[in-house]
C-alpha cells in the first residue's frame, strides 16, 4: 500500500497564509514553510516514486485528424500500427489509443461548435440556452493550482483556448512561447520586480474598490442581472486571490534553467514549428514544476502551412477534402508531422528523470480532437488517445462506433487522478474506461 | 463526493422560493392523443421529439424551444404532416389558444435584457472615442460569446478574471496612448520616394518594369516578386499617415486598377490592403488616402488585371511589350498626423490643472536627442489635491457610466486616488489609478438597465450602442437631458436619423453585417486553387464592400425589404461586373457604384453576392443544407432545430461521381428527416447554380471525373474539370415548384412581411442585447404591419424598431 499523497500536508497553504496575513507578508523574508513541497528542481527532492506530484495535459487539434489513419483495425494489445501510429512507434508502450468515444449531443450551432465542450461535455453547444460548464483542466487547477506559480496553463497556437471557468466563460490562451518562458523562468532585475509589485498593489487597491462599486450595484439589480453581476464579483474575487499570489511569487526567485529565451515563431503559417516550440515550452514548465495542468488548443488554419514538403493546399480545405484522394494524401502529410511533433513532446518527457521514474509517467497526456470526421464535421468518434501517467499502456481500447462511449468518463478519472474528489463529471456515466488500469 | 460549498447551495436552493414554472399541459393531452402520440411517444420520438417525457418546466430554454416550436408547427399546418389525418381548423385553433397563454406568460416573465457587458468592440470604441485613441484593444480581449449570430447579446456575454486583468492592461495603454508626452505637438513628415530612385528595385527596371523619360516606373502583370513595396515609403511609428500616390495608364484605352497596400519584412505579420484605385490614361494623376498603418511598414502598389498571357514581355522585352501597363512617378507619405493635440483623453482628466515640464537639472539636456520630458501637476498653494481630482473623477465618471453621477457614487475613487499619494504616488500616477478604477467598474463594463421602460440615459446608451457600436455623444447626451425621449419617439427618431447620418454609422454596417449576415467569416475559407483559380484578394475586397455598400444603399434610399432577396440594381465595380459575367455593363474602376442590372439577371439581393455565397460554403463545395440554413436563419428568421442525437452529416464527395443532392436524397429518405428538411433544403437547392466564390454553374467543378475546359483565367488555363450537372429545382414547404433561382426568388418576394419580420427581429436582437420569444410576437406584428403601409422601407423599418416598445424597454 502507497502512502498517501502528502504534499498538501508538508506545505501551509498560501492562501490562507495570506489571508491571514495580508499584505505584511512582503515585508516578512520569505518562510522556507511556504515553498511549495515540490517547487523545487526534482533532483532536488528525495527519491521517492510517490512525492512526484502528478500532472495533466490536455491537447486538442480543432481540424481533427483523418481516423483511417490513426484507429488501428485491431483492438487490444496486438493492434497494428498505423501511419500515424508509426510515427508514435518509440512510444507504442506509452499510451493507449481510444475509438468509439465521444461526448453525447454535440450538435451545436456550427460544424466547429464540439470544439467548445472537448473538455468540459455541456450538451448542445452553442444552441439556444447552452451555457458551457467548467473544463476538466480549470477543475483540476482549482484542487491543485495553489502549489505552484501558475495554477494551470492555458495556451493554444492562436488566442482560443479550450478550457473555461466555473461561469461558462473562454479563457484567452497564450500563443507566444516567449512571453510563456518570460513569464515562467526570467527574473526581473530589482527595479522590474519593484514596479511589478507596485503594479500588483495598485491593481489589487483598483479591484477592492470596484468590488464595492459592483457590490452597491447588485443591492438595486434584478435576480438575473445579479446571476450575470456574480461572473463580475467572481472574477473581481479570483483576480484579488491570484494577484495576491503572483506578489509572494513576484519575490521569489523563478528556477534557473539551462535553456535561452526563445524566439516566437515568426512565420505565422509554420503552425508545425509553433507546435514543437510550444511543446518545449510545457515540458520546461512541468519539468521545474511551475504548474501540473496544461490545456493546448492547436488550431487549423485558413492557410498552407509552411515548411511540409509536398503541402501546398490551404489546411482547412484540406480537411474538407471529400474523399478527394489527392487532397486527403495532403493532408495525412500535415497530420503525420504533427504526430511527429507530438512524439517529440513524449520522448522528451520520457528522457526527464523524476524520482527515479521519467516525467512522462508521472504525466497523464491526452491528445486528440473534438472531430472524429471533420470532412463531415462529425462529432462522434473520436480520434484520441492518451499517453504516459502511470498506466498501463500498449492497446487499442476499441469501442462501439455506433453506440459510442461517454468521452467524460476518460475526464472524470482524470480529474481523479489529480486528486480531485469527484465521481462524476459533465456527461460521464460511470468512471474511466474499461481495460484503462494504472501501472 | 460533493463539496460542502456545493451542498450547501443545494441547501439554499431549497429554501429559496421555487422558481420552476412548470405548466399544466392536460388542456393538449387530447390533440396529443389524436395527432402526435403516434410518431412522438416515448418508443418513437420522431424528429427527437417524444412528448411523453417533454419537460413542461418553460423555464428551461431547451423545453421552452421545443414547446414553442410545437406551437408554430401545428399553428402552420406542418404538423402533423400531410399523409396523416389533419385536425380540423378549429382543433388547431383551440390548441394554439391553449398553449399561447403558458408560452406568453413564461416568456414575460424571463425576458428582460440581462445586465449586459459592452462586447469587445464596443469596448475598444468607447474608449478610443473617448480618448481619441486608435487602439486595437479589442484584439487583445477574449472572444465574445454569442448568442445565435449575435455578439451583442446579453446572456452570452460572459467575463473572467483573465478578461478583468486585461481590462487592467487596456485603460493602462489608453491613458498611455493618450497623455501627452511632449510640450509642443509632434510634428509629422513628409516622404517623398519613387521606384526611380529605389536602390532596392533597380535590377527590375528594364527586365520586367520599364523606366520612361518622364521618371515614371510602368509595372504589368502582377507578378509575386518583385512586389511592389517602396522600402523608402517607410513608418518608423504607427499612426495616421497620408499617402499620395502620382501616376498615370500606360498604353491603354481604359483606366488601370491597382491595389494599395502596406508591407512588412516581417514574416507571417498581416499585409492589410489600404485601397484599391485606377488611373487614366493621359496625364498624370494623385490620388490620396488617409489610414492607419503600423509601424515597420512601407507601401506597396500592385496592378490588377493586366494579363499577358503570351509571356511578351520575357520573349520581346520590357520595350517592345505593347500591353497596358501601370506608371507611377512617385509616392508621398505623410505622418503621423496628429489629429489633436493633447487629445481628447488629455483633456478630460487636465483640464483646468497645470501640468508643467519639470525642467531638467542641466538646461541643455533639452537639446539631447534622447531627452523624454517629465511632467508634475502643479496645484495653487494651499490647494488640497483631494478637492482638486474630486470635479475630475466627475466628469471621467459621467462620461464612463453614460449619465450624470451623484458626488457619493465617486467617493470611493477618490479614497483610492488619496490612498495612492498616501503611498506616494504622485497627483499624477494617483489620478491614473483612480480613472483606471472608473474604467474597470461594472458600471463602465455594463450596460445597467431597470426593469421595465427604460430611462432617459439607458435609452440613449442603447440607440449610440445600435447605431454608432459607442457611447452616447454629447449632443446625444444633451438631448436626453433637455426631454424626456422615452415618452417622445419622435424626438428619439430625431437623434437617431442624426446617428445615422454620422461617420460612425458605418460601424453598425460593419459589426450588423457580419453577425447578421455572418460576413464576420468573410476569411474563414480560402477556396481551392485549382478549383476556384479565379478567386483573389480583390474579390474578396471587392465582395465585402458591395454586401456593406448595398445594405447601405438600402438605408440610404428606404428601399423595401424585398431587395434584401431581389433588387433591380447591384453595386458593383471593375471586379464584381467581370466575376458576375456582366461585362457588358462596362463598370470601370475600382469604386462600387449603383448600377441597373439587365431583367432576369440572377444578381441583385444579397442571396447572389459572391460574399454570401462564399460564407455559406467551405471553399471547395457547397452543401444544399448548409446554404438552406444560411436562408431560413438569416433573411426568413426560422431557426431549423438541429439534426436529432445519433444523426451524422452527409459527407461530402468532390471526386465527381455523384452531387451532393443525390447523397442527401439518399440520407434522409425518411419521413422524420424530411419534416425539417423540406423547409430548409429548397433554398439550398435554387442557390446550386453558384459555387463557392459565386460564379454561375451549370455544371459542378471536379477534381477527378470530368470533361476538361479550355478556359483561361489570369492568362493561364484552368485545371479542374466539369462533372456533373447542377439540379436547381425544387419545391417549397409551401409547395411551390421552381425550376431556376429565378423562380424561386420570386417565390420569396411574394411574402414581404415575412421578409420584415425576420429583418426586424434582427434589428431588434442586435439593438436590445436579448433574443426576441413568444411574447414578443405581438409587439413585432404590429411593426411588421405599420412597415407594410410604407411599403416595407428599410429605414422606415429601422425607425419602427426604434420607437417600438421592445427597444425602449428592458
Amino acid at each position: 500500500m502507497h502512502s498517501p499523497h502528502i504534499a498538501s500536508h508538508r506545505s501551509l497553504n498560501r492562501r490562507h497564509f495570506l489571508r491571514g496575513t495580508g499584505a505584511a507578508i512582503l515585508g516578512l523574508p520569505f518562510l522556507d514553510a511556504m515553498v511549495p513541497a515540490f517547487a523545487r528542481p526534482a533532483a532536488a527532492a528525495a527519491s521517492d516514486t510517490n512525492s512526484s506530484p502528478k500532472r495533466f495535459v490536455a491537447m486538442c487539434a480543432g481540424l481533427g485528424f483523418h481516423t483511417p489513419f490513426l484507429v488501428p483495425e485491431k483492438a487490444g494489445r496486438d493492434f497494428e500500427l498505423t501511419p500515424y501510429l508509426q510515427k508514435l512507434s518509440d512510444h507504442r508502450d506509452q499510451l493507449t489509443v481510444f475509438s468509439g468515444l465521444s461526448h453525447p449531443e454535440q450538435q451545436g450551432n456550427n460544424g466547429h461548435a464540439s470544439e467548445l465542450t472537448w473538455l468540459t461535455s455541456a450538451k448542445r453547444p452553442g444552441l439556444a440556452g447552452f451555457r458551457n460548464t467548467i473544463s476538466v483542466d480549470q477543475l483540476i487547477a482549482e484542487k491543485v493550482g495553489i502549489e505552484t506559480r501558475f495554477p494551470s496553463l492555458v495556451l493554444g497556437t492562436r488566442s482560443g483556448s479550450i478550457s473555461w471557468t466555473s461561469n461558462g466563460v473562454e479563457l484567452p490562451a497564450e500563443s507566444r512561447p516567449s512571453v510563456l518562458f518570460k513569464s515562467l523562468f526570467v527574473d526581473g532585475t530589482e527595479k522590474e520586480v519593484e514596479a511589478e509589485l507596485r503594479q500588483l498593489k495598485r491593481g489589487r487597491s483598483i479591484l477592492d474598490t470596484v468590488l464595492g462599486e459592483a457590490k452597491r450595484m447588485e443591492s438595486d439589480l434584478g435576480h438575473r442581472d445579479k446571476e450575470k453581476l456574480d461572473e463580475y464579483l467572481d472574477s473581481v474575487r479570483n483576480l484579488e486571490v491570484r494577484l495576491q499570489q503572483s506578489e509572494g511569487w513576484a519575490v521569489r526567485p523563478k528556477p534557473k534553467i539551462d535553456a535561452e529565451l526563445p524566439n516566437d515563431v515568426a512565420d505565422s503559417n509554420d503552425s508545425i514549428a509553433k507546435q514543437r516550440l510550444m511543446y518545449e515550452m510545457i515540458a520546461l514548465a512541468l519539468q521545474n514544476d511551475s504548474t501540473r495542468t496544461v490545456t493546448f488548443r492547436i488550431s487549423g488554419m485558413n492557410a498552407v502551412p509552411s515548411n511540409i514538403t509536398g503541402v501546398a493546399t490551404d489546411w482547412h480545405n484540406l480537411s474538407h477534402h471529400g474523399k478527394d484522394e489527392e487532397k486527403i494524401s495532403e493532408l495525412q502529410l500535415i497530420e503525420q508531422a504533427e504526430f511527429e511533433a507530438l512524439s517529440e513532446f513524449l520522448s522528451r518527457l520520457q528522457g526527464i528523470e523524476e524520482n527515479g521514474r521519467s516525467l512522462l509517467d508521472h504525466t497523464a497526456v491526452l491528445y486528440g480532437s473534438n472531430l472524429g470526421n471533420a470532412s463531415a464535421h462529425d462529432w462522434r468518434n473520436l480520434p484520441l488517445l492518451l499517453a504516459g501517467g502511470g498506466y498501463r499502456h500498449g492497446q487499442h481500447l476499441a469501442h462501439d462506433e455506433n453506440d459510442n462511449t461517454h468521452f467524460a468518463n476518460l475526464l472524470v478519472a482524470q480529474a481523479q487522478r489529480m486528486g480531485v474528489e469527484i465521481d462524476q463529471f459533465g456527461s460521464s456515466t460511470k468512471v474511466g474506461i474499461d481495460g484503462l488500469e494504472s501501472a | 463526493m460533493p463539496s460542502p460549498r456545493s451542498s450547501l447551495f443545494a441547501l439554499l436552493l431549497l429554501i429559496l422560493p421555487a422558481t420552476v414554472t412548470a405548466f399544466d399541459d392536460k388542456p393538449l393531452h387530447g390533440f396529443f392523443n389524436t395527432h402526435c402520440y403516434e410518431c412522438h411517444d416515448d418508443n418513437d420520438s420522431k424528429g427527437g421529439l417524444d412528448l411523453y417525457n417533454l419537460s413542461t418546466d418553460l423555464s428551461d430554454p431547451g423545453a421552452m424551444q421545443k414547446w414553442v416550436r410545437i406551437f408554430d408547427r401545428v399553428a402552420a399546418g406542418e404538423m402533423p404532416p400531410k399523409d396523416e389525418p389533419a385536425p380540423d381548423a378549429a382543433a388547431r385553433q383551440r390548441f394554439s389558444e391553449a398553449l399561447s397563454p403558458p408560452l406568453t406568460e413564461a416568456h414575460s416573465e424571463a425576458k428582460g435584457t440581462v445586465l449586459r457587458r459592452l462586447n469587445r468592440l464596443e469596448y475598444q470604441n468607447t474608449l478610443n472615442d473617448l480618448f481619441g485613441t486608435h487602439l486595437d484593444l479589442a484584439g487583445t480581449l477574449p472572444e465574445d460569446g454569442r448568442s445565435h449570430e449575435f455578439d451583442t447579446v446579453g446572456e452570452a456575454l460572459g467575463l473572467s478574471m483573465i478578461q478583468l486583468r486585461r481590462y487592467l492592461e487596456a485603460i493602462d495603454a489608453v491613458l498611455d496612448a493618450s497623455i501627452a508626452k511632449t510640450v509642443e505637438q509632434p510634428a509629422s513628415k513628409t516622404i517623398k520616394a519613387s521606384y526611380a530612385d529605389s536602390k532596392d528595385v533597380q535590377k527590375f527596371i528594364g527586365t520586367q518594369w520599364l523606366k520612361r523619360p518622364d521618371g515614371a516606373v510602368v509595372f504589368f502583370q502582377d507578378t509575386s516578386y518583385p512586389t511592389g513595396s517602396l522600402r523608402e515609403a517607410w513608418t518608423d511609428n504607427a499612426g495616421y499617415y497620408k499617402i499620395r500616390v502620382t501616376g498615370y495608364a500606360y498604353q491603354s484605352d481604359v483606366p488601370v486598377t491597382f491595389a494599395v497596400n502596406a508591407d512588412t519584412f516581417a514574416r507571417g505579420s498581416e499585409r492589410p490592403t489600404l485601397g484599391y484605385f485606377s488611373f487614366a490614361p493621359g496625364k498624370p494623376q494623385t490620388i490620396e488616402l488617409e489610414t492607419w498603418i503600423d509601424e515597420r511598414y512601407m507601401v506597396q502598389v500592385k496592378p490588377w488585371g493586366i494579363v499577358d498571357g503570351n509571356y511578351d514581355i520575357k520573349n520581346k522585352g520590357v520595350v517592345n511589350y505593347t500591353g497596358p501597363g501601370l506608371a507611377i512617378q512617385h509616392i508621398e507619405l505623410e505622418g503621423p498626423l496628429v489629429k489633436e493635440f493633447p487629445s481628447r483623453g488629455h483633456r478630460l482628466l487636465f483640464d483646468g490643472l497645470e501640468r508643467k515640464e519639470i525642467e531638467p537639472s542641466h538646461p541643455d539636456t533639452k537639446t539631447k536627442s534622447w531627452y523624454v520630458p517629465a511632467f508634475e501637476i502643479a496645484l495653487p498653494a494651499e490647494t488640497e489635491p483631494k478637492a482638486t481630482a474630486q470635479p475630475i473623477l466627475k466628469r471621467v465618471a459621467a462620461k464612463a457610466f453614460r449619465r450624470p453621477v451623484h458626488d457619493e457614487e465617486i467617493a470611493s475613487y477618490l479614497d483610492l486616488f488619496e490612498s495612492q499619494l498616501a503611498l506616494e504616488a504622485t497627483f499624477e500616477e494617483a489620478l491614473r489609478t483612480a480613472v483606471s478604477a472608473i474604467f474597470c467598474s461594472p458600471d463602465f463594463i455594463y450596460l445597467k438597465e431597470t426593469p421595465g421602460w427604460l430611462d432617459n440615459h439607458a435609452l440613449a446608451s442603447r440607440l449610440a450602442y445600435f447605431l454608432t457600436r459607442s457611447a452616447p455623444d454629447d449632443q446625444l447626451m444633451k438631448a436626453m437631458e433637455s426631454r424626456p425621449l422615452r415618452s417622445d419617439p419622435q424626438a428619439l427618431l430625431t437623434q437617431a436619423d442624426r446617428l445615422i447620418a454620422s461617420e460612425h454609422f458605418e460601424r453598425f454596417i460593419v459589426d450588423f453585417t457580419d453577425s447578421w449576415l455572418n460576413l464576420r467569416e468573410i476569411n474563414a475559407t480560402s477556396p481551392d486553387k485549382i478549383l476556384f483559380p479565379e478567386f483573389d484578394a480583390y474579390l474578396q475586397w471587392a465582395s465585402l464592400e458591395e454586401s456593406r455598400g448595398f445594405f447601405r444603399e438600402l438605408i440610404a434610399k428606404d428601399l423595401s425589404v424585398t431587395n434584401l432577396v431581389q433588387s433591380d440594381f447591384a453595386m458593383l465595380n471593375d471586379r464584381l461586373a467581370h466575376h458576375y459575367d456582366l461585362e457588358e455593363l462596362a463598370v470601370n474602376g475600382p469604386a462600387l457604384r449603383r448600377v441597373s442590372l439587365p431583367v432576369n439577371s440572377v444578381r441583385g439581393g444579397f442571396l447572389t453576392q459572391s460574399s454570401i455565397l462564399k460564407v455559406s460554403a467551405n471553399g471547395t463545395n457547397t452543401s444544399p443544407v448548409m446554404r438552406g440554413v444560411w436562408v431560413m436563419e438569416r433573411l426568413l428568421g426560422e431557426t431549423p432545430a438541429p439534426p436529432p442525437a445519433g444523426i451524422s452529416g452527409v459527407e461530402p464527395d468532390i471526386r465527381g461521381a455523384t452531387t451532393l443532392r443525390e447523397k442527401l436524397d439518399l440520407h434522409r429518405d425518411s419521413e422524420s428527416c424530411q419534416s425539417c428538411h423540406n423547409a430548409i433544403d429548397p433554398p439550398g437547392f435554387a442557390l446550386e447554380n453558384f459555387n463557392p466564390i459565386g460564379t454561375w454553374r451549370d455544371r459542378f467543378r471536379s477534381l477527378g471525373e470530368g470533361d476538361k475546359v479550355t478556359d483561361l483565367v489570369h492568362g493561364r488555363k484552368v485545371q479542374f474539370k466539369l462533372g456533373q450537372p447542377v439540379d436547381a429545382t425544387g419545391q417549397t414547404a409551401d409547395g411551390d415548384r421552381f425550376e431556376t433561382f429565378n423562380q424561386f426568388r420570386a417565390l420569396l418576394t411574394r411574402d414581404p412581411d415575412r421578409l420584415a419580420r425576420a429583418f426586424a427581429t434582427k434589428l431588434l436582437t442586435f439593438a436590445s442585447g436579448r433574443e426576441m420569444g413568444f411574447s414578443d410576437r405581438p409587439e413585432i406584428e404590429r411593426i411588421v404591419t405599420e412597415s407594410a403601409n410604407q411599403d416595407h422601407g428599410v429605414r422606415n423599418l429601422m425607425h419602427l424598431v426604434i420607437a417600438s416598445e421592445i427597444f425602449r424597454r428592458k
